[in-house]
């Protein structure tokens, strides 16, 4: 494996020539740059896949559970296992979703899972990313690479292939598909994600599609082709954000969205992937909630353990954050990507007391949880191997079932200080092997 | 038949002229260039007043410079090989991952050799080689016909009026237009049949197209009625 | 109800929440509408349970009219129960509460059940009533409940939407009702109030329970759930809302 190191180079010429990048907006202006990518994998073992598989399909599918209850029946807020105040209070819940059954009934179809391998070697739950996670096209398009600049190294292990994913993706749009073509919703060029939108269109076989590329008419979505032949379109894999998908339904000033598109898929005319409203899930405060649900919706005990999570909303784990600020993260719900994220330990006295006011205001904004002392990975920095702190994005796809991508997104903090991993935030990434049996 | 909207139609054809302006201007300079080495140190008024940009230069090596490399003056060989590369990378999916990587590779050397070429006619080969790549790969690669005959058409309209305009024989000229017409019948992109018409009746004088040079390029201007 | 532009406008989608609902005390039946250029409508029930059309006018036009005709049986003399969805406990975009509203709920709390007022709701509407004044053009649809506090003065939105977050702030799930009234003119704005387990209207601007002369086309958290035209289209226009209303008792 560390002979992939010699191929470093060639490896990143390769994701230079293929023009694997993400963009970031610095001083309102949008810059590409390349994804860091560090060659030496992180390797999973096929029991160690196996017991994610289950973990991860397990929350998955109560989280899925989850979302068709709180749209209809509200079952679990009526027998007092989350408390009303999480769901219908949050900015995640959108009422405009009410009562919608969603193709198949399966509302988070791609689900990217946080995940970190604490130093006693046990995998614990960070969050739950059920609206757009990205990141699949990167270790996708990595291991493409890899294997063409280093074949020696994949015929001697055996690497279960990651690049079946365009495949789960297709066979999970078809599975929703209610008539038509399978579609790729981008915000358009100058989204950070646009490599991907157009990498997983491709690869998966659907159409790119500009919002201006769609449109509503006789309560039907068709994609507009030159010439003027319209097509209808079963499936949208769509990469923007609830609010700006529809100006009838949702912000009305939204320039990019596709209007009336909501009213169709309401009627149950297209599928809507991932479906709108899936943020009462994966807000930080409902996390807190996942092993309960697991039980409630499954009869089962969670398979996967979450971090040990503190919520202030409870009297009595405010009291526990409150006094134990200084070893605490504490998280805002509000906030993604890494932001709104507060370690105590790097606080000064001052600025924890400022930390503990604003939590005493605000308790149902914030929840705080033990820092996991999580393994570290080897990253190579110019000729050295150092150790650096990584998570996992899992990529778990519903469909007629519910799978696990047999690899995934490993991201690391380049700042040997730093906890965080997010691309937004410097951070670069590494392929996830899956070993065969 | 592959699945094409307004939008993407509209890139494939600006793809087909930008890539092609970008080769042909880049092979003409290389024969401006060729004379000023010992000759005529401002040959290159007479290249910017043939390809009709102003001239904003102040000797041959600010021409050099800023001509090939200067992503803020908008004529320059880098701003179009940009303009290609903002068309393509849109349309990945019509083109395939594969095909793409040309582009953005002929961009990736104008862009790394900004500044530091002294032999440009040598360091500037690779974009042509990466540019004529990619035609190649596009035409094998390609597998939807429409998309392929939408990008010639941009391609074989920017090349007439680059021929035109740069005094290309006649008899080249012909050559060209005939391939353009093959593509231009083959598309669903409304274009004007008078203008056509009359463009085939001037370029059929042979060298005597000359006279109605103007009238031509306008023919070839507002040929589509849209794009 | 007619929609004019001052420039043509094409590719117009729209979602209109104006026909009257069936819920509760009211049945709506023989209802026949259409609409102008265009004739594909689509209805649509929201996640609401509002009534909703929707449908798009795509070649260019200057107009749209829609016109609905139909007969409404009202009868709100018996409660009629049903499940309360939580939402209408938590404050809305229109509906969150500042220091200045809080302190006039605890105001209007000292006066409750005194003077023959029955329950909290009540009080606040009474309060309401003599504190706030209908003035047109002081407000517009955008302001909030803490905004038009702030002037004291507003139309029968504001008042419904004060209403709410007061009563939401006092624990009472509420929500915001659009709909019209018997006689002729525009459409009105009210609130319900769940009581008992089942919502009881309260019309704020009038100082009074709603009867049988009101008839409901929408509600929601607040007016941006209950907009009567949503729309958009493509062209460089100003839009103009007219509605016209006739009811007959």
């Amino acid at each position: 494996m560390f002979e992939l190191v010699d191929h470093t180079e060639n490896i990143n010429r390769l994701l230079a020539r293929y023009g694997v990048k993400f963009g970031i907006y610095k001083n309102h202006e949008f810059h590409e740059q390349l994804f860091p990518f560090d060659p030496l994998p992180r390797v999973i073992s096929a029991e160690e896949f196996d017991f994610l598989n289950r973990g991860l399909s397990q929350r998955v599918n109560a989280l899925n559970l989850f979302l068709a209850d709180v749209y209809s029946e509200k079952k679990i807020i009526k027998d007092g296992v989350i408390p009303a105040d999480f769901v219908y209070s949050s900015k995640g819940y959108l009422p405009q979703c009410e009562k919608i059954v969603p193709p198949g009934k399966i509302y988070s179809h791609i689900s990217g899972i946080d995940l970190v391998q604490g130093k006693d070697k046990n995998w614990y739950i960070l969050e739950d990313n059920l609206r757009i996670p990205s990141g699949a096209s990167y270790p996708m398009i990595a291991r493409e690479l890899t294997r063409r600049a280093a074949p020696a190294t994949f015929s001697r292990t055996r690497i279960a292939d990651n690049r079946n994913y365009a495949v789960m993706l297709k066979e999970t749009l078809d599975y929703v598909n209610t008539g038509g073509i399978n579609v790729v919703l981008t915000p358009g060029r100058y989204n950070a994600a646009f490599f991907e939108h157009s990498y997983l269109a491709e690869r998966s076989g659907a159409v790119l599609a500009m919002p201006q590329d769609l449109l509503v008419e006789n309560n039907k979505l068709y994609y507009r082709q030159y010439g003027g032949r319209n097509l209808q379109v079963g499936a949208v894999y769509r990469r923007l954000s609830d609010e700006y998908l529809d100006p009838l339904c949702f912000l009305p000033e939204s320039l990019i969205g596709v209007p009336g598109i909501m009213n169709v898929y309401r009627s149950g005319n297209v599928a809507i992937v991932n479906a709108p409203g899936n943020g009462v899930a994966d807000d930080k405060g409902i996390y807190y909630f996942v092993p309960h649900m697991i039980k409630y919706y499954l009869g089962e005990e969670a398979i996967l353990k979450n971090a040990p999570t503190y919520l202030a909303f409870y009297e009595k784990d405010r009291e526990f954050i409150l006094e134990h600020l200084e070893r605490l993260v504490v998280k805002d719900v509000s906030e993604a990507g890494g932001y709104g994220v507060i370690f105590g330990r790097d606080l000064t006295k001052e600025k924890l007391r400022e930390l503990a006011e604003v939590i005493k205001a605000e308790p149902r904004r914030f929840i705080a949880q033990e820092v996991i002392d999580f393994i570290d990975l080897g990253i190579v920095e110019g000729d050295h191997e150092v150790p650096r702190k990584a998570d996992l994005r899992a990529f778990v796809l519903a469909g007629k079932d519910t799978r696990v991508w047999p690899s995934g997104l490993t991201r690391f903090s380049r700042n040997p200080n730093s906890f965080v991993v997010n691309s937004s935030q410097g951070g670069g990434f590494k392929d996830t092997w899956v070993l065969s049996r | 038949m592959g699945i094409i909207s307004i939008e993407k139609a509209d890139r494939l054809f600006w793809l087909g002229r930008y890539a092609e302006r970008v080769l042909t201007t880049l092979v003409a300079f290389f024969d401006f260039y060729d004379e000023m080495i010992d000759g005529d140190e401002k040959a290159y008024r007479t290249y910017c007043k043939k390809i009709a940009i102003p001239d904003v230069y102040k000797s041959k090596e600010d021409f050099q410079q800023k001509y090939l490399f200067d992503g803020q003056n908008p004529d320059s060989v880098i701003s179009n090989m940009e303009r290609a590369f903002d068309n393509a990378v849109v349309i990945r999916g019509e083109l395939g991952t594969y095909t793409l990587s040309y582009i953005q590779m002929a961009l990736d050397v104008l862009k790394g050799e900004g500044g530091k070429a002294d032999a440009p006619a040598y360091d500037l080969q690779q974009v042509i080689d990466y540019l004529n790549a990619f035609w190649g790969c596009m035409d094998d690669q390609t597998e939807d016909e429409e998309c392929r005959n939408i990008i010639k058409c941009g391609k074989y309209l920017e090349r007439l009026d680059l021929y035109m305009r740069l005094g290309y024989s006649a008899k080249a000229i012909d050559k060209e237009f005939s391939k353009f017409e093959n593509r231009l019948h083959r598309v669903r992109l409304p274009y004007r049949r008078e203008n056509e018409d009359r463009l085939r009746e001037i370029i059929s004088l042979g060298d005597g197209w000359r006279e109605y040079e103007k009238e031509a390029l306008e023919a070839l201007w507002n040929l589509f009625e849209v794009i | 109800m007619e929609l004019t532009f001052d420039a043509p406008v094409a590719e117009h989608h729209f979602a209109f929440r104006c026909l009257p609902m069936t819920e509760g005390g009211q049945t709506c039946y023989g209802l026949q509408y259409g609409i102008e250029p265009s004739g594909l409508l689509c209805e649509i029930t929201d996640g609401f349970g509002n009534r909703m059309c929707t449908g798009e006018a795509l070649d260019p036009h200057d107009s749209l009219n829609l016109r609905a005709e139909g007969t409404v049986y009202v009868d709100r003399s018996e409660a009629v129960r049903e499940e309360l969805h939580p939402l209408f406990l938590f404050p809305s975009a229109y509906t969150a509460a500042d220091e200045s509203l809080r302190e006039y709920l605890r105001e209007c709390r000292l006066l409750e059940g005194k003077d023959g007022r029955r329950n909290l709701p009540f009080c606040l509407m009474d309060c309401l009533f003599r504190d706030f004044s209908y003035v047109p053009g002081k407000t517009d649809i955008h302001t909030t409940a803490a905004q038009a506090w702030a002037g004291r003065q507003g139309v029968c939105q504001d008042y419904a939407h004060i209403f709410v977050t007061l009563c939401r702030l006092a624990g009472y799930p509420a929500r915001y009702v659009a709909g019209m009234m018997v006689g002729e003119g525009a459409t009105h704005a009210w609130a319900e109030v769940y009581i008992d387990g089942a919502w009881m209207g309260f019309d704020p601007t009038h100082n009074r329970l709603t009867d049988d002369t009101y008839i409901k086309l929408s509600h929601g958290r607040d007016f941006g759930d209950c907009t009567i035209d949503r729309g958009c289209f493509k062209g460089f226009a100003s839009q103009r809302q007219n509605i016209y209303v006739k009811v007959e008792d």
